[in-house]
């Protein structure tokens, strides 16, 4: 045998196989698996709190009931708008700041730091220190409105026409430096000599705006909302530390609720089917998404 | 269009970095005016201060003796072809070429921008093209949109920052024409940046050749070409390049360089001798390059010349036409 047959290495496809079949392996194992049982047990009236009974096969059951169930759809209104509000405020005040931060002025990095923390936080954490600035008597936030419009007192958390708001504040509040992050990235690679034709060109400031700066954040803009809103439509920990989902269920997210069903209740077989519904849903809109902000970027 | 003139202009980057410096010239309504110079020698910066993207230190632009120094850019109304083709990139040539014309600032009709827009594609050929997106064009077409953006409308001046430098040098050639056929029939005014010599010859009325920040000397392409005020200017115009030469190689003792272009050689007899270093046939003439008692001179001659390497030439020149420099290589004059 010759030497250099010898001393051969790998090939090229073993190699790449070596890369990522540690990664593929995981994958299969904490989110394919899991994902494929929760498919299997959505057919069947599984209790995980009930040792020693066999699941029984109950066909689309599962389904038909959530289907029907109004509380879900109420469940579901309350994600969809949580969802609306949330982007539409992150969307224009991200794109608001990120304009701000793309101008030239002493202090620019240091306020960029300075407004990107609180997307830093746990979002645990977050909810818990906001329930203290939520406070009707001493909270930070209640003062603050009160010494700008006197409201009175008022309970942000306590009532159920603010409580969905307390909750879009905070999220907004934590977020909206994301989408000024992805903004601020997607104006700064406009090129200069482009605003300098445009000036030449005897452009308005506004015209500018529409035709250079708007047309070459937009797709930056669109793939920040994407994963907000991906995220916010799972959304859980921040919600259920700042108002467990109440009062009543005026902020009951789907997916406060599903952890209810699933493990307070212990309707594993129902909520499993609920948590697929769930992911059908948001993997349809995100492929949709997607498609859309591919057209747009070629335009 | 308008007559410009530039007052002691002054520019620095950064305060340290000089710029400009004491820029003085006059470009007359409806003058191709070039500015040559080799890169770093301020012609863009001229140019950005005209147009007002640049603020200038001291010193004053006039559009037609009205001061407009500090004016923004807009409200001088002028139109700047840029080095990069710099279309916007999301709109088709259609709209890039309208995009001047929707400005605030002049309410246009619409059936207006379009007969505009489309006897400026026509003249640059890129009526085809209207409708492609600017980013799916090729480099050749993006400079003619781009230069059709600033040729749709009727500015104080255009201004060009080398403009075809990017383009191949068949279109290159074509555009030179076109672009001297649309100044003549606009009168337009401009102010045009290369240091392509053979666009500065055949574009400008007017040559002004900057060193270093300052302007040099300001002539036409023949008083630039035959009466260089320096070394440096005698070398921005010629193709092959001109001869600088000790002067004592031809008796001329007191002279410390001289300046001799190579079609001021006449090769076969004459009182000097060298050795042919090698020959270059051009087509219409041939550059033959002579080593003279070891220095290198190019001699240019009509038509095609046979000659084999280290063959022994004589040749003679022409001293009506030897430029004289002295120590700091400035031109001396004869009385």
């Amino acid at each position: 045998m010759s030497v250099k047959k010898k001393f051969k290495g790998l090939s090229d496809k073993a190699v790449s196989w070596l890369f990522i079949g540690p990664t593929v392996l995981l994958l299969l194992a904490i989110n394919i698996y899991p994902l494929v049982y929760a498919i299997k047990m959505s057919f069947t009236n599984f209790y995980a709190n009930k040792i020693g009974r066999e699941p029984q096969f109950v066909g689309l059951k599962n389904y038909i009931k959530v289907l029907n169930k109004e509380a879900i759809w109420e469940k579901m209104q309350v994600t969809a708008s949580f969802m609306f509000w949330t982007l539409l405020l992150q969307a224009i005040i991200g794109l608001g700041l990120a304009l701000l931060l793309n101008r030239k002025f002493k202090g620019n990095e240091l306020l960029t730091t300075l407004i990107v923390l609180p997307m830093m936080l746990s979002p645990a954490v977050v909810g818990v220190f906001w329930t203290y600035l939520y406070n009707p008597q001493v909270g930070l936030f209640n003062y603050v409105v009160n010494f700008f419009y006197d409201l009175g007192s008022f309970d942000m958390i306590g009532s159920s026409t603010l409580a969905p708001w307390a909750i879009v504040i905070v999220d907004t509040w934590m977020w909206t430096p994301f989408t000024m992050l992805i903004c601020l990235a997607g104006l700064r690679s406009v090129p200069n000599y482009l605003y300098e034709a445009a000036e030449v060109d005897r452009a308005s400031k506004w015209q500018q705006f529409i035709y250079i700066t708007l047309p070459s954040v937009l797709p930056f803009l669109l793939l920040a909302l994407l994963f907000r809103g991906i995220e916010n439509f799972k959304m859980f920990d921040m919600v259920v530390e700042l108002t467990s989902g109440g009062p009543g269920s005026a902020t009951e997210l789907a997916s406060i609720n599903l952890k209810r069903e699933a493990f307070e209740k212990w309707k594993t077989g129902y909520s499993s089917a609920f948590a697929v519904i769930l992911f059908v849903t948001i993997f349809g809109f995100g492929n949709v998404y997607v498609k859309v902000m591919n057209k747009i970027k070629e335009r | 269009m308008a007559k410009v003139e530039l007052k002691k202009l002054f520019k620095t980057y950064n305060k340290k970095i000089k710029a400009l410096e004491d820029i003085n010239l006059t470009i007359e309504d409806g003058q191709f005016f070039v500015l040559l110079g080799p890169s770093g020698a301020g012609k863009t910066t001229t140019l950005r201060c005209i147009a007002g993207l640049e603020k200038i230190d001291s010193g004053d632009v006039l559009f037609d003796d009205e001061n407009i120094t500090h004016d923004q850019p807009a409200s001088r109304d002028v139109s700047f072809v840029f080095q990069q083709y710099s279309l916007y990139p999301h709109y088709t040539v259609y709209e890039n070429l309208t995009f001047p014309l929707r400005s605030p600032m002049r309410k246009l009709p619409e059936e207006e921008i379009k007969n505009k827009v489309e006897k400026i594609a026509e003249m640059l050929k890129i009526t085809n093209k209207l409708k492609n997106k600017a980013t799916e064009l090729s480099g050749g077409e993006m400079q003619r949109v781009a230069i059709g953006r600033a040729l749709v409308r009727e500015p104080n001046i255009y201004l060009m920052d080398e403009p075809l430098s990017s383009l191949d040098a068949k279109l290159r050639e074509t555009l030179r024409v076109e672009l001297k056929n649309i100044q003549l029939n606009l009168n337009a005014t401009i102010l045009y940046v290369t240091h392509d010599q053979a666009e500065a010859t055949t574009l400008a009325d007017k040559i002004g050749v900057l060193k270093e920040g300052k302007i040099v000397q300001i002539g036409t392409p023949e008083e630039i070409y035959e009466n260089p005020n320096s070394i440096y200017v005698s070398q921005r115009l010629g193709s092959p390049k001109i001869n600088i030469l000790p002067g004592y190689l031809f008796k001329l003792n007191n002279i410390t360089k001289i300046g001799l272009r190579p079609e001021n050689i006449e090769l076969g007899n004459g009182p000097y001798e060298g050795k042919v270093i090698s020959t270059e046939n051009l087509g219409s003439e041939t550059v033959v390059a002579i080593n003279f008692q070891d220095n290198e001179i190019l001699a240019s001659i009509q038509g095609s010349y046979k000659s084999s390497i280290n063959e022994k030439i004589n040749f003679d020149i022409n001293t009506n036409k030897v430029l004289k420099f002295d120590k700091g290589d400035q031109r001396i004059y004869e009385r």
